[in-house]
């Protein structure tokens, strides 16, 4: 009989750390440069997040991976419904299978949401600690939600945060996270009236769900590092064209969705116009040499294979402290 | 939030065979009404491809929704060659349910019976509507694995079938294959020593091999038969799959990149213009079926993740109807 561990979402809080999951993404960075990683492109199940049918506003992605250092296959499946707000979910649903690559077990279902909040934030710290060489850091946060604060606690983790200056189109919001945040980060935190003052920082992280491009190309200045961390369009086309060097997680898949995706349409941007994966940089198969005055945009949009590499280590913790629950499948 | 769990043996015990080939044949109508969303699979490579693992397998991950039963879903399974020889089974799956309002996960089950009942199924559904001979046919069986014998099951449910003929190129398998479905179909089960002789005088020709020598050749096909490959090597000689009357398919786009019809796109002989319907616009009456008893047809139907999860939800439902399995609270 195969065993399954089953994990909720409450379980794999209780087991993993930001620090964990830093060393977990930075590693599988290093593998996705070694090319010890498998990361299919993932497919998008439309459930009318933009098609007119079905009609339920959603979307579901599929995300297999391969993770080398963890020997571990797994797929998450993960998907955001605004119709979840109205019952006090969470906007994204999501959960992680963990496969045996050698003869195809199930070890593991988990809840994902928790992973892919912790990565999505390690994956923006790990890519500034190989472009922002300096431990002090000014940043530019749009966006106060879970994401914000997930991105907020990673960068921490590695930096000295000098200051922190904070926009969201809910002031509330805004409020809000600098009081969870108040103990995270070392130096100020600014809430920001005008979407304007954020981008006076090393490096800026956009979060939001927006679709109208409010950063502008003038906002930002000489040697500054640009994170549009959203699905959608939070940069103008005239800075993205303009960027120094565009850094990104995935190749295909960033062409496809998030920032790039309408310029690439548009043809005005192409795979040519990527300088280096962060993983080629985190393995040093490329070198990142920066000029004081560059301006580089980052897009980590986000890969299942850093959700298999938690997960795993999620489930080796889980195996060796006997929490979860254990069942069987065939 | 509370999420079903379901194993294999449950699954067994909730589903008939005709309730999975019913399933099946309303959602091949929907793929041709258009109101099923099937994206391409995506395969994961663990060493089936040029990936350079070791381990001689593959995954795939095919997510589908199903407008009938508005559910969405996903199947991720995978074949491991080495699998057998160590006392394991081949195929290892797992199938996930979501509800599309909200995306709250309904279910989690075993996903290798689920694949192996929708595949004979979706050859039983695509002879309904391609064989010659409906009332008595005669049907050839290549392969007496776990989906022979799904196969078997299904053929034997859909139609009142004289005579099944079937080979392997195991004999003790075929001979285990005869003892184990004679009881089960009540069907005459003859033993071939040669391919050939599997398809002499056939109405339907079912392919479950894992062969890749093309051994189907184009002069064992005789005038009016339904031809099934459905392994996803190469069973079928080229010069069988440029001859035939009709090519039917169940996903153009799949079918162009895996399985029987790969080898000749690839070489350049065969192209979308070939292909003469889907299975799901011939089941929605948009396109004709069999038009002849002379007509050779090929249907090539490489399995659909839309297939897997109407199966699901219909296990689903009966589960929570009869109060089976066990829960959950992921959230």
């Amino acid at each position: 009989m195969v065993q399954t561990r089953l994990l909720s979402r409450n379980e794999v809080q209780s087991l993993i750390t930001m620090s964990e999951v830093l060393d977990a993404v930075e590693k599988t960075f290093k593998g996705m440069g070694e090319g010890t990683v498998i990361n299919p492109t993932k497919v998008n199940l439309d459930l009318g997040e933009t098609a007119p049918y079905p009609p339920y506003g959603g979307f579901m992605n599929a995300m297999p991976a391969y993770v080398g250092w963890v020997d571990t296959a797994g797929i998450k499946w993960a998907g955001g419904f605004f119709e979840r707000k109205k019952h006090g979910l969470t906007y994204i649903a999501s959960l992680i299978l963990l496969i045996n690559p050698r003869m195809g077990t199930f070890k593991a279902v988990m809840d994902g949401a928790h992973i892919t909040n912790l990565r999505t934030g390690a994956q923006s710290a790990i890519a500034l600690k190989y472009l922002h060489p300096d431990k002090n850091i000014r940043i530019g946060l749009y966006g106060a939600g879970t994401q914000g604060h997930t991105q907020t606690m990673a960068i921490s983790e590695i930096f000295n945060i000098e200051r922190l200056c904070i926009y969201d189109i809910a002031p509330e919001a805004s409020r809000k996270f600098a009081e969870d945040m108040k103990n995270v980060v070392q130096g100020e935190i600014v809430i920001a009236k005008d979407p304007k003052e954020p981008a006076d920082a090393d490096a800026i992280i956009c979060v939001t769900q927006s679709k109208d491009k409010f950063l502008k190309n003038e906002w930002i200045k000489p040697g500054t590092i640009v994170f549009p961390m959203g699905s959608y369009q939070e940069c103008d086309d005239d800075f993205i064209l303009s960027a120094d060097k565009i850094i990104v997680d995935h190749i295909g898949q960033c062409l496809h969705r998030g920032a790039l995706k309408e310029l690439c349409e548009a043809g005005k941007i192409s795979e040519h116009n990527i300088f280096a994966t962060i993983g080629e940089i985190v393995a040093g198969k490329k070198e990142i040499k920066r000029d004081k005055n560059e301006r580089i945009l980052c897009i980590p949009i986000g890969t299942g294979a850093m959700d298999i590499a938690v997960a795993s280590i999620v489930l080796q913790k889980a195996e060796s402290k006997g929490i979860g629950g254990i069942y069987e499948f065939e | 939030m509370s999420t079903l769990l379901l194993t294999r043996s449950q699954i067994s015990e909730l589903v008939t065979m005709s309730e999975v080939i019913d399933a099946v044949e309303k959602t091949f109508k929907g793929m041709g009404e258009g109101d099923v969303i099937n994206p391409p699979k995506v395969h994961l490579d663990l060493g089936d491809g040029d990936s350079g693992l070791p381990y001689l397998a593959g995954m795939n991950a095919m997510p589908a929704y199903v407008g009938w039963q508005k559910i969405a879903g996903l199947k991720f399974i995978g074949g491991w060659e080495n699998n057998p020889k160590k006392g394991l089974p081949y195929l290892s799956g797992m199938v996930l349910l979501v509800d599309p309002q909200d995306g709250r996960f309904l279910a989690v089950m075993d996903g290798t019976l689920i694949t192996n009942l929708r595949t004979g199924a979706q050859a039983s559904v695509a002879l309904k509507y391609l064989i010659r001979n409906s009332k008595d046919p005669v049907i050839g069986l290549f392969g007496a694995g776990a989906q022979g014998r799904t196969q078997t099951l299904a053929a034997c449910t859909t139609f009142n079938v004289k005579e099944l003929r079937v080979y392997d190129v195991n004999p003790d398998a075929s001979r285990a294959f005869a003892e184990e479905m004679t009881q089960k179909v009540n069907v005459p089960i003859q033993i071939m020593d040669r391919p050939e002789d599997v398809t002499k005088s056939c109405d339907a020709v079912i392919s479950v091999t894992h062969a890749k020598n093309k051994f189907i050749t184009n002069d064992m096909i005789e005038r009016g038969v339904t031809l099934l490959p459905l392994g996803s090597f190469q069973e079928c000689a080229d010069g069988l799959i440029l001859s035939v009357d009709k090519i039917i398919v169940d996903n153009v786009e799949q079918c162009m990149h895996r399985g029987a019809l790969k080898a000749v796109v690839e070489a350049g002989k065969l192209d979308r213009g070939d292909i003469y319907a889907t299975l799901g616009e011939i089941v929605a009456g948009k396109r004709a079926g069999r038009e002849s008893a002379e007509e050779r047809i090929i249907c090539v139907t490489i399995g659909m993740g839309a297939l897997d999860v109407a199966v699901a939800s219909l296990v689903y439902q009966k589960a929570l109807a009869s109060g089976v399995g066990t829960t959950f609270p992921f959230v």
